[in-house]
């Protein structure tokens, strides 16, 4: 089945105010150009495989600690 | 009088045997900056008074025979984030000068006056950091010295600008994706930023603190290790830093490469490079004796996730302006940070969970190399308010990805030079990232000490 396609510009439209951000509609359409920007950085990670003990959420990153 | 495009350690030497006063060489700096800033765009802010309080100082204890520290009557310029006391931190921004002048001094700008440096002022970069070109909506571009029709990269623009024009010696800069090496890059300046952790970024206004560092751009190795060691130290104030050591690096630089092993990052840190650039670096590579490559696994997924996570921490930091004063951010800053508000969760996570993938695996080249060079960026300084350029065979953004090479590597902390390659007359300028292990700067700035004076000799 073929992936498909978010719509950004009902995504902004229904998040925004979700978060309580007011969103002009004339900037509407290059927000939804940056998530989709993002969308497709996300992608070449997003579905990776980690064991459920790699977990940094709630560390401070801290570089040089043993693998 | 002082020599234009002295170094901070001739500086020093000059004001401590008595060569010349802090005060004139103040004066000289503040007339330089007057002459020539409208042109450069460096500058935001001059501290003049307050500067020539301290320049009085150094000048009278070295009248009382008092012994001077190390930095004595150096002038040097700072990134409008970090707090200048009695002066409002733009960041950049316009919604910033809102703001009530800083009370207290940011932690470096405290270190590097106890060491004699004298704070001049500070300097334009990109609005709130978000972008690598050295533009900025409301101060207007930071301009290149090499070529002032070119960017000076960013963020860190105008820091650069003022240290390549021989404005001041060096200046501080803030480096999240890459916004003190690209301009070093662009500028031909060496650039540092240690490993994230090493240095206190208290009072300096943050962008995405799990990526956020500081550091200086110079004009030689030397001042950079002088300035990293006035810094250096723990700091109640930023919880991030907790450095394992603060030994000086200073007398260490010099000491040659020794037993280090290098390598040259290939795959990702070569795609998409210019012709000119891949022969540059050879030429480097060469003349180092460098034969082995080494691959960074997955570099191009370590960009992508620290892309997300610069974006949702900077929207997340930046949610109340975007409700209050949105309209009072540049259009392009303020329309990423949007985005980035609204970012999934599970991206942020997911990047996070990647990332200690990512450093695990970089720790592992480590194991059998010391230090690795890459590209700092892939081209030389587009012009002003150019808006892509060739990457790989496709036209791509310059603002978000100047920085291509510089990201995944502050993605994991690790600590980077960046210093000029050797170029011919009338070629622009263009660096190579001298990349350590963590909390390893000393092998990082002694393998660009020696490619400075490989440099410096042919």
């Amino acid at each position: 089945m073929p992936k498909r396609i978010p719509n950004w510009q009902t995504y902004v439209d229904t998040m925004g105010p979700v978060v309580g951000l007011e969103i002009r509609d004339e900037w509407k359409a290059n927000v939804a150009s940056f998530l989709a920007l993002a969308a497709s950085n996300a992608a070449l990670y997003a579905d990776l495989p980690f064991d459920d003990a790699t977990d940094e959420s709630a560390a401070v990153f801290r570089p040089g600690d043993a693998p | 009088m002082s020599e234009p495009h002295q170094t901070a350690r001739e500086i020093a030497a000059a004001i401590a045997y008595g060569q010349i006063t802090a005060t004139a060489q103040l004066d000289a700096t503040l007339a330089a900056i007057a002459t020539r800033n409208p042109q450069l765009g460096a500058f935001t802010d001059v501290t003049a008074a307050r500067a020539r309080t301290r320049a009085s100082a150094i000048d009278a204890a070295r009248d009382q025979g008092r012994r001077l520290p190390p930095l004595a009557g150096v002038p040097f310029a700072v990134k409008n984030l970090f707090d200048v006391a009695g002066v409002t931190t733009r960041a950049g921004s316009k919604i910033n000068r809102s703001n009530a002048p800083a009370s207290r001094d940011a932690t470096a700008i405290e270190r590097l006056e106890a060491a004699g440096a004298i704070l001049v002022g500070a300097c334009n970069m990109d609005e709130y950091a978000y972008g690598f070109t050295g533009e900025n909506a409301h101060d207007g571009p930071s301009r290149n010295p090499a070529d002032t029709t070119r960017m000076t990269g960013g963020s860190s623009g105008g820091p650069a600008a003022a240290v390549a024009s021989g404005l001041v010696p060096f200046a501080l800069g803030s480096d999240t994706n890459g916004s003190i090496r690209v301009p070093a890059s662009l500028c031909g300046l060496y650039g540092f930023k240690p490993t994230y952790g090493r240095l206190s970024r208290a009072g300096a206004f943050p962008f995405a603190a799990s990526l956020d560092t500081i550091g200086p751009l110079a004009r030689s190795v030397a001042d950079l290790a002088l300035v990293y060691d006035a810094l250096q130290g723990h700091d109640v104030r930023d919880p991030v830093c907790n450095p394992p050591d603060d030994a000086p690096l200073f007398p260490l630089v010099n000491e040659g490469t020794g037993e280090l092993r290098l390598a040259l990052a290939d795959d990702y840190f070569l795609k998409g490079a210019t012709p000119e650039a891949r022969a540059a670096l050879n030429a480097l590579a060469i003349s180092l004796d460098i034969t082995q490559r080494v691959t960074l696994p997955e570099a191009h997924r370590a960009r992508a996730a620290a892309f997300v996570l610069t974006a949702a921490e900077g929207g997340t930091l930046h949610r109340e302006r975007l409700k209050s004063r949105a309209a009072d951010f540049d259009p392009d800053t303020r329309d990423r940070l949007l985005s980035g508000a609204l970012l999934p969760a599970a991206w942020v996570i997911q990047a996070q969970r990647f990332r200690r993938w990512f450093h695990d695996e970089v720790m592992r080249v480590f194991e059998n190399v010391d230090v690795i060079l890459a590209l700092a960026t892939p081209i030389t300084a587009p012009k002003l308010g150019q808006k892509t350029f060739t990457f790989d065979g496709a036209e791509i953004p310059v603002r978000p990805h100047l920085g291509l090479y510089t990201q995944p590597l502050t993605f994991i902390g690790l600590p980077v030079v960046t210093v000029p390659l050797k170029r011919a007359p009338g070629e622009l300028p263009l660096g190579v990232q001298i990349i350590a292990a963590p909390w390893n700067e000393l092998a990082a700035l002694q393998v660009a000490r020696e490619i400075e004076k490989r440099n410096a000799a042919s």
